[in-house]
């Protein structure tokens, strides 16, 4: 347990944090608040030996009184209206700044990752298609947390970083996560998205998290039944390819490692209209 | 006999594409619009042909040893899927006068 440290202009260090290349040290106006991002972030550690070496952006959390405001680096600092807008600001600034800064390193995948058995499954698709909530569900069932929203890919496409950051989620995803003995997430009353740590399994520590072993894209729509169908080689590329954050940055060479990844592993389209059957399916398809 | 030269131009895979097979089917960078292009199974052999200089002419011969199609249907979908590919901006032309 660390114990956070009262800086002399009155911010609380709370810790160094990674998301892929991107390491960030986090200070926080009260304790509170430090304990708050720490709660969500556990899993985003960096290892102790990286808060002496590298590059290292400052990200400050201020909530006080009305002045609830987040600066990351040198950015003009952002308001948000409450505390949790303020930490869903955060999250998004750190996203970007990862993005930014992990680009000349690894292809990056708008996707969430989780490890079931020999390694990481890519769940791919657009915003909202239920790529947050699904790996939410697998991690409750005992899969490998490995990260959200950006997952990174080395250019031989032969190992996945993890990023397990929390999940943004929504009241009918925390409603439908309590079914998988996430029991506190429907004690969340608020409408709003908010974080939830990945807590609720087992997360694998930032860094190599293994060979990719299944392209899955997700696609929730209401009512639908829940079913597995295969991709082509063909659009499982394109779905990678349509799903990279630094695909034109790369250009061909991002092309050739989803399509490698492509060639080796399955793809496959899951679409679904609740999470219990999604589950299902989908480690019946994997086994 | 007067000729608008058309049959002489000659095309190729412009340099800023690059292409990658994925069984039958191809995808294509071209880096200079960043846009990628995915192109079906008869397409892709066309394009494969083009990766040198050659004539629509010169495309119909090399994809006649390989399929059972009507020689004017198969000239007639040549051209066709070589226009599209000059409109998309994934060849280069000599000869074009």
């Amino acid at each position: 347990v660390t114990r956070p440290v009262t800086e002399p202009h009155g911010l609380v260090t709370v810790g160094t944090y990674t998301a892929l290349s991107l390491r960030y040290r986090v200070q926080a106006s009260n304790s509170n608040l430090a304990a708050e991002f720490d709660r969500l972030y556990q899993a985003c550690r960096a290892p102790r030996l990286a808060d002496r070496t590298g590059r290292v952006i400052s990200l400050e959390l201020r909530d006080e009184g009305n002045d609830v405001q987040v600066r990351f680096g040198d950015e003009p600092a952002l308001a948000a209206g409450d505390r949790n807008d303020l930490l869903l600001a955060t999250m998004s600034e750190i996203d970007r700044a990862s993005v930014s800064t992990s680009s000349g390193d690894l292809v990056l995948l708008h996707a969430s990752a989780v490890v079931a058995g020999e390694g990481p499954v890519l769940l791919i698709g657009p915003s909202g298609a239920g790529k947050s909530t699904l790996s939410a569900a697998l991690a409750a069932r005992g899969w490998t947390y490995v990260g959200d929203e950006v997952i990174g890919l080395d250019e031989s496409a032969q190992q996945v970083f993890a990023n397990p950051k929390p999940w943004k989620l929504d009241r009918g995803s925390r409603l439908a996560l309590a079914e998988f003995g996430c029991e506190r997430l429907d004690r969340v009353t608020s409408d709003h998205e908010v974080l939830v740590a990945p807590d609720v399994g087992p997360a694998h520590a930032p860094g190599p998290a293994g060979t990719p072993v299944a392209i899955v894209r997700v696609a929730f729509r209401g009512g639908a039944h829940a079913a597995v169908t295969p991709m082509s080689r063909a659009d499982g590329a394109e779905l990678l390819a349509d799903q990279c954050f630094n695909f034109s940055q790369w250009g061909g060479r991002a092309l050739d490692a989803v399509a490698s990844l492509a060639r080796r592993v399955p793809a496959m389209h899951l679409e679904f209209g609740d999470l219990r059957s999604a589950v299902t399916v989908l480690e019946k398809a994997l086994q | 006999m007067r000729s608008d030269g058309a049959a002489d131009v000659r095309y190729r895979a412009c340099p800023s594409t690059h292409a990658v097979d994925l069984d039958d089917e191809v995808l294509i960078w071209d880096a200079r619009v960043e846009q990628l292009h995915r192109l079906n199974p008869s397409a892709a052999r066309i394009w494969h042909v083009l990766s040198s200089w050659r004539t629509t002419a010169q495309v119909t011969a090399a994809l006649t040893a390989e399929t059972d199609a009507d020689a004017s249907r198969l000239e007639r979908d040549v051209a066709q899927c070589v226009a599209g590919f000059v409109r998309a901006g994934l060849l280069e032309q000599q000869g074009a006068g």
